[in-house]
């Protein structure tokens, strides 16, 4: 199974916005609520059976709509029975109130399953619920359908006659009566009321017993509404959000077209602006990404994350398409890992994490994702330090990315962010005084790149934000001034 | 009381489809209300029972040792919760069980098969009450609700069209103080609505808002408690000509927004305001509502919770002075 660092799930998930990925299902029943909530990565056969579920049920939400619509509003009405489930396989007695919602459960699952059964396809077994009728009459007893429960008077014929007799009694309390009389009458009501409940639970052990012999057909309904319910949740998501199906590939590369951050794009649409997806390619040892400040660095390595771990959970992905190869962990070591109170200084922190993703590329597949490492340090050492970090990950065999400012640094594979756009000139810094206008500005394609030294765009990038020009051409004349 | 008044509360019933009862004090009679209405009106209407909470003693409530004390008829919808559902030996068709929990179980819905007694508990919160009431009036032509005069009520209003007052001698032994605190809470039913542009501005606000030249403005505090910070929040106090309180009109809430002379003081409704009597007449604060409260009856019931008993009658005759309602005493059956 997958692992993570950070380990803590939800440090990683809130690092490669997973966390807004979460915040955008809508799973209708409170078992796939659960379910999302802690969601786990997936053995492989799991996760590509989830791929290709996600892919029929995306067909039907296209071909189908209103199906699925109705199909929501059914799982809306489920509820959580899996504590009753669990109570019958420990063949306990269930009570009126787990039979009313059993009965429910039942009778809007097998609805669930006549609406499957209209779509003709053979392509949705897998969310092909079981006949529950037998069942059904189990809680029916009177053949009436009806979402209620009470323990009817056809499961005994002795329960049609108490009652009778409790209702007749009753009745007579009105009429003008001695207190003896009266007496008496509630003393024999009392009685009645005990051999009523004792056969009320002879009933209950009764549909108990039946509902035990019952329970691998509710066990496998039970499963295939919660998993139409998790993958339903999937699919609209992947048709909200514009994903695909990611493919799985045996060469240890990672190649993907296309590929946005779903976060990013809708605030940038919010703005009325649009994003601009770029191609990733990778393969195994270390690519090293250079770019100016504000090139989106930081997030082609979030993202490259968040496509990885949402493919590893059965998801499907934000690019046009993407290839990826089969890693054991995920790394992402980025600023905010980071905890200024936690005791360790950030280049502590930072190294240490970089550490324990070296011992574990060492004996398994990591992808390892490093923003900026050693940033916190003077860069004499700083960029000894990325140079040793290229040549032991390069020796790991694994994917491995290094996001660097710093010169000097021995790569093989090397990509600049295209950066700031030529034909820019500074004059135009009164229209950019929001930091967001300077997104337009900036190409942020990936092009591979053989120099060994760094884009020096810091400057320019100052102009733009309208810092104090004094500082800037303080600056300009220092970096002037050096050979 | 007359027998007319008894068949003019019934008649106001009649009309509505949703009518709460709310007890001035515990053991004011509102379990024997509820069964009165019931009684008199079962035979035009099928009734739903509900709850806010339950009404009883905590301890009873907690242990479910809580006597069965509202009378179901064959036919009836009503809440109870868990705890008290197993318990119970009404013969009863459960319609619905709730997703949320109150601290005796979750909130079932049933239909009695048979009659006898059960324990009414239901929601404690409106929001939750407002879907219940939606749900029982699906199976139903009429819902009582019944509710104290404690935080668990606010926005009763909202949800019921009518509301019966339930008074009697639990509130006091002396006659005069049923009377004045009577008055004084019908007096707060009969609080003007406010206009209608403020009320569409500010029924979904829950923070308080001022009215300053000529616009609403969000302090963005929630509790009047902290209204002397407005100044921090760079709200002078000039020129606010209306106040919206969200929460709770207290006596300190009430005196400082004296001391600032705002024309309008509004609340969601009368349930909002625990402003004790004598303030209320010091300061005689110009106060409108959201919502105002269509109180439909008084009931009286004489009998203390311990063994006291007060001469209803002439309760009666000195509320119906002032207030030209139905009044009935829930003890004596006109019939």
């Amino acid at each position: 199974m997958m692992k993570t660092i950070p380990s803590k799930r939800e440090d990683f998930e809130k690092l490669t916005g997973f966390d807004y990925i979460k915040g955008k299902l809508d799973p209708k029943t409170p078992m796939g609520q659960k379910y999302f909530k802690h969601i786990q990565p997936m053995v492989f056969e799991h996760i590509i059976q989830h791929l290709e579920d996600t892919e029929r049920i995306l067909e039907v939400i296209s071909n189908n709509p209103d199906i699925i619509e109705e199909l929501l509003h059914d799982l809306e009405c489920i509820v959580d029975i899996s504590h009753t489930i669990s109570r019958l396989h420990n063949k306990e007695l269930l009570d009126e109130i787990e039979l009313f919602e059993l009965k429910n459960f039942l009778l809007v699952s097998q609805k669930i399953r006549e609406k499957i059964s209209f779509i003709k396809t053979d392509k949705l077994v897998n969310f092909t619920i079981p006949d529950l009728i037998a069942i059904i009459d189990i809680l029916d007893p009177e053949g009436l359908r009806l979402p209620t429960f009470y323990i009817y008077e056809a499961y005994d014929e002795r329960l049609k006659e108490i009652r009778k007799k409790k209702r007749i009694l009753s009745q007579m309390e009105n009429t003008n009566s001695t207190s003896q009389e009266s007496n008496l009458r509630e003393e024999e009501i009392l009685s009645l009321i005990n051999e009523e409940k004792r056969i009320e639970i002879e009933v209950l052990e009764n549909i108990s017993l039946k509902l035990w012999e019952s329970r691998n057909t509710l066990d496998e309904a039970f499963e295939k509404v919660k998993y139409l319910d998790i993958i339903l949740a999937k699919a609209k998501l992947a048709s909200e959000l514009n994903l695909s199906k990611p493919a799985f590939n045996e060469d240890n590369s990672i190649k993907i077209v296309g590929m946005f951050n779903p976060y990013l794009k809708s605030e940038l649409e919010m703005k009325g602006k649009s994003y601009q997806p770029i191609d990733v390619f990778l393969t195994t040892g270390v690519t090293l990404i250079v770019g100016a400040n504000m090139s989106g660095k930081s997030v082609v390595l979030r993202t490259v994350a968040l496509i990885n771990y949402m493919a590893y959970l059965g998801f499907h992905v934000p690019a046009q398409s993407a290839s990826i190869a089969k890693i054991d962990a995920i790394a992402l070591i980025t600023e905010d890992t980071q905890r200024p109170l936690s005791g360790l200084s950030s280049f502590a922190s930072e190294i240490k994490l970089i550490d324990e993703t070296y011992q574990l590329a060492l004996k398994s597949n990591v992808l390892a994702l490093i923003d900026e490492p050693a940033r916190t340090t003077n860069p004499y050492e700083g960029a000894a330090i990325v140079n040793a970090l290229v040549k032991c990950f390069n020796k790991t065999k694994n994917i491995t990315v290094i996001v660097t400012h710093f010169d000097d640094i021995e790569c093989k594979n090397r990509y600049r962010v295209k950066g700031l756009k030529e034909d820019i000139s500074t004059d135009n810094s009164h229209n950019t005084n929001y930091y967001s206008d300077i997104q337009n500005l900036i190409d942020y394609q990936l092009v591979p790149d053989d120099s060994r030294t760094v884009p020096k765009e810091a400057l320019r990038v100052m102009e733009l934000l309208n810092i104090d020009g004094e500082i800037i051409s303080e600056a300009k004349k220092r970096v002037e001034k050096r050979p | 009381m007359t027998k007319y008044d008894f068949e003019a509360l019934i008649d106001n019933v009649n009309k509505c489809k949703v009518v709460a009862i709310i007890g001035l004090e515990k053991n004011t009679g509102k379990t024997e209300t509820l069964n009165y209405i019931v009684e008199n009106i079962k035979a035009y209407k099928k009734i739903a029972l509900t709850s806010i909470g339950t009404d009883g003693e905590e301890k009873d409530i907690v242990y479910g040792t809580l006597k069965p004390s509202v009378y179901v008829d064959f036919d009836f919808i009503y809440t109870t919760t868990e705890v008290f559902f197993k318990r119970q030996t009404v013969l009863s068709e459960i319609i619905n069980v709730s997703k949320y929990q109150t601290p005796t179980g979750r909130v079932i819905v049933a239909r009695a098969l048979e009659k006898g007694k059960i324990i009414l508990s239901g929601p404690p919160i409106t929001s939750w009450m407002e879907e219940t009431v939606h749900l029982l009036k699906n199976w139903s032509d009429l819902v009582l609700i019944d509710g104290a005069l404690s935080r668990f009520s606010q926005a009763t209003p909202f949800i019921a069209e009518g509301i019966i007052l339930a008074t009697g001698a639990a509130y006091s032994l002396d006659k005069k103080e049923i009377l004045k605190h009577t008055r004084y809470v019908y007096s707060l039913c009969q609080l003007p609505e406010a206009d209608h542009s403020d009320v569409e501005i500010l029924s979904n606000a829950d923070t308080v808002h001022v009215f300053q030249d000529d616009e609403w403005k969000d302090l963005k505090i929630e509790s009047a408690l902290h209204l002397s910070r407005m100044h921090e929040i760079g709200v002078s106090g000039e020129n606010i000509e209306k106040i919206y309180i969200p929460g709770a009109l207290t006596d300190s809430v009430l005196k400082f927004t004296h001391t600032r002379g705002f024309k309008e003081i509004i609340v969601r409704d009368f349930t909002k305001i625990f402003v004790s009597y004598d303030v209320f007449i010091k300061y005689k604060p110009p106060i409108k509502v959201l919502r105002s409260s269509n109180v439909i009856g008084i009931t009286v019931n004489p009998y203390s919770p311990t063994g006291y008993t007060i001469d209803s009658q002439q309760i009666i005759n000195d509320l119906k002075k002032y207030i030209p309602l139905p009044i009935v005493d829930v003890r004596k059956c006109p019939l």
